[in-house]
């Protein structure tokens, strides 16, 4: 008969005791520049409404820079700056130090006036204007888009739409099939009454939309994540990345009601990109329109937007030139994990600096 | 620096210190159970050693708890003091307290939450050990055990990620039902006539029949509608009539979302019962193998991973996904009615109320946009005008 072991559960917790004393040193001693976040130098360069658009400083002398600029577009949700979270892993700086002329859309923290900001007005207005902005900026006629998660789904939508204006399209993580039921929010979202919580709410709260996503893993998400923290904490580079990466998290804007009642409508619920059916201020969106170098990245585990999302855009465009490219990571692993910057943002790297 | 700075970091480095003190009593206790005069030790049947061991680890671990808690406690107001007294000194620009103190807040209630787990695990393998006849009884009281952990949990889940407000909306529900449950029996003919029936599901959970508290929750709905429900559905008379209709149907909206609420947690509950059911046929399974030794973290693990299983198999199905809808628009449609009752009442007073702003964020969008098609006319213009040159 085996034994319950007690001195191994007691050695175990004195030694995970030790590891969180120590962690409360570090703690004590962590200086709020060693947890900053999005640190390489980047320029305002336009500013409507909460939205701006940034421009990162080369990293590269001006003959090196490539030719075509790029234009990263983020989701509503969370912040653009985990794609320059930390130093060590920053996916930005990877593209910089390729020569890639870089910009990246804040879209800024919504307010109560912006409750009635729609779909239409992120793409064909604010986007539509970063745009030109570049274009006019740095006088090509084109530039590489790259969109993130929901920015992935704008970024199909703005291509079909001016594919005239996108030389490469790179959709990372971005979900394009929304019949799926592989992910919760996916699952759940067929099923939810959009109208009575934006009606309710008008924009919706950050807390409440935080509170979903960490109820879809509620073990994982409120005990386990935080019982590794203490027993890691101990190590200050952990430590740092931690409160960097639970900063970023939780730094998460409300939710524009009349946006997020159209996209979870008009995707979660009638799927009607991949259907040919979405329309957005009475222009037709058709995949189809899509003849550019086409890029798209998947993280295997991603819970959020697994890649059966994803995959289908492959199908969806007119592109000849397209690439597909899956990782072991999960959602913000793909941005964040030590592949990011390794591995993952040197290809994406290459594939625009070939393109260029 | 001048003298408050210096008394406060002072006053900071005595906290530490104490910090420091406390944890090292307790690691010092615990060193004295285990490694002082390991000849004694050896003398002491297993049953002695077994209990001064889980005592000690039980000592330490309540040191710990405590010590982590008012490290909390002591290390926010350390930051606190520093804040009021010490603007611009070196010491506070170390760390932005906004950016630390709301992940530690979430990292301690999970320590709570593992220390209870601790607790539980504790409790359950002293009533398995001392109870070795009778495995089916120690499974019963760990399934039970199990329950009220959930439910203690569950609680703690939501006070990190929710705002004070929301979460006392939800911590009420619990009141409220309990409020309404004792004046049901009396109150109106629906509860009575099902009162038998409500009270043999509240006979056969006791007895662990996993369906009846879901069967409880589907005859207390009924029994609501068919009473308070009409209640604060019907109309009123006299001069306040249109007021107090809308008052009731803020309860009745109330009333609805902590029902859904109550059928959502019954169905979890029976998910997570079934759960660690199977949890403790495992552990009895592991214990069979004479060479395995079980320590909290092996059990910690397994419970993590078998909760966390249940709750995903059943938040994939169609049925929880009702559930959710359902309790969220009961929520949403709450809020509704709660905004138009505090709007009902301010109506005589000067204050704009949300619908009268949502009237001029509107307002102000349209513009917004007026403004930009009329930016984008120029442009255009200026530019034909530039070609006709």
């Amino acid at each position: 008969m085996g034994k319950f072991d007690f001195k191994g559960s007691a050695e175990y917790t004195v030694n995970y005791m030790n590891g969180v004393v120590k962690g409360m040193e570090n703690l004590i001693n962590m200086t709020s520049d060693r947890i900053r976040t999005g640190e390489l130098e980047k320029e305002e360069v336009l500013h409507i409404g909460k939205m701006k658009l940034y421009h990162y400083i080369p990293l590269v002398e001006e003959s090196k820079l490539q030719d075509t600029p790029m234009l990263i577009t983020y989701a509503l949700v969370n912040k653009q700056y985990m794609m320059d979270l930390q130093p060590d892993r920053s996916v930005i700086k990877s593209f910089l130090e390729k020569g890639i002329d870089t910009y990246i859309i804040d879209w800024g923290y919504p307010a109560k006036e912006d409750m009635y900001m729609t779909l239409e007005d992120h793409i064909e207005w604010y986007m539509d204007d970063c745009v030109d902005y570049i274009i006019k900026k740095s006088g090509k006629p084109q530039i590489t888009l790259l969109g993130v998660c929901q920015g992935g789904t704008f970024s199909a939508i703005y291509t079909s739409l001016h594919q005239d204006k996108i030389k490469n399209f790179i959709a990372m993580v971005a979900p394009i099939d929304f019949s799926i039921n592989e992910g919760l929010l996916f699952k759940w979202s067929k099923h939810f009454n959009v109208d009575k919580m934006v009606d309710a709410y008008g924009n919706v709260p950050a807390d409440l939309m935080n509170a979903v996503f960490v109820l879809l893993k509620p073990f994982e998400l409120m005990i386990d994540k935080y019982v590794g923290f203490g027993a890691a904490m101990a190590d200050p580079s952990y430590l740092e990345n931690f409160l960097r990466t639970e900063n970023w998290i939780f730094d998460s804007p409300d939710q524009e009601g009349e946006t997020l009642r159209q996209f979870v409508k008009d995707m979660y619920e009638d799927n009607k990109l991949i259907k040919g059916e979405f329309e957005l201020g009475g222009k037709e969106v058709k995949l189809e329109n899509i003849t550019c170098p086409l890029l798209v990245i998947c993280a295997k585990y991603d819970h959020l937007v697994p890649p059966v999302s994803t995959e289908p855009l492959l199908d969806a465009v007119s592109s000849t030139d397209k690439e597909f490219h899956i990782f072991d990571v999960g959602h913000v692993g793909i941005y964040i994990s030590p592949n990011s910057k390794n591995e993952i943002a040197p290809i994406i790297g290459d594939w625009i600096v070939e393109r260029s | 620096m001048d003298f408050f700075n210096k008394e406060m970091y002072e006053k900071g480095l005595k906290l530490q210190k104490d910090m420091m003190a406390q944890y090292m009593d307790a690691v010092q206790n615990f060193s004295k159970f285990f490694h002082d005069d390991s000849e004694k030790k050896e003398k002491k049947d297993a049953e002695s050693i077994f209990g001064t061991m889980q005592a000690a680890t039980e000592a330490m671990l309540k040191n710990s708890g405590d010590m982590t808690q008012n490290m909390w406690k002591s290390y926010e107001n350390m930051l606190r003091m520093w804040l009021d007294f010490t603007p611009g000194s070196d010491i506070f620009h170390r760390m932005n307290p906004e950016e630390v103190m709301p992940v530690m807040e979430r990292f301690f209630s999970s320590m709570s939450m593992y220390t209870k787990l601790y607790d539980f695990w504790k409790e359950c393998i002293a009533d398995a050990s001392e109870n070795l006849k009778d495995p089916f009884g120690a499974a019963e009281r760990y399934v039970k055990k199990s329950e009220e952990l959930l439910r203690e949990m569950s609680q703690e889940f939501l006070k990190p990620i929710m705002s004070d407000d929301v979460f006392s909306l939800m911590e009420s529900y619990a009141d409220f039902g309990k409020t309404l449950n004792s004046s049901l029996e009396d109150f109106m003919a629906p509860w009575r006539e099902k009162r038998e029936a409500l009270l043999d599901c509240i006979a056969k959970a006791s007895t662990g029949d996993k369906e009846s508290y879901a069967e409880f929750v589907a005859l207390v709905t009924d029994a609501y509608q068919n009473s308070f429900g009409k209640l604060f559905n019907m109309k009123n008379v006299g001069m306040a009539k249109d007021k107090i209709a809308i008052n009731l149907e803020m309860l009745d909206s109330y009333v609805r979302m902590m029902f859904s609420y109550f059928e959502i947690a019954a169905n979890v509950q029976n998910i997570l019962r079934d759960a660690n059911t199977e949890l403790w046929e495992k552990i009895q399974e592991m214990m069979a193998d004479p060479e395995k030794d079980l320590t909290f973290k092996d059990f910690y693990d397994m419970w993590i991973r078998v909760n966390s299983a249940a709750v995903n198999k059943f938040y994939f199905t169609d049925e929880f996904a009702d559930f959710i809808n359902q309790y969220a628009t009961n929520a949403y449609d709450f809020k509704i009615k709660a905004d138009r009752f505090m709007e009902s009442m301010l109506a005589g007073l000067p204050i704009p109320t949300d619908s009268e702003m949502k009237s001029v964020y509107k307002t102000v969008y349209d513009l917004r946009k007026d403004v930009r098609d009329l930016k984008k006319e120029i442009a255009s213009l200026r530019a034909e005008l530039e070609e006709l040159k």
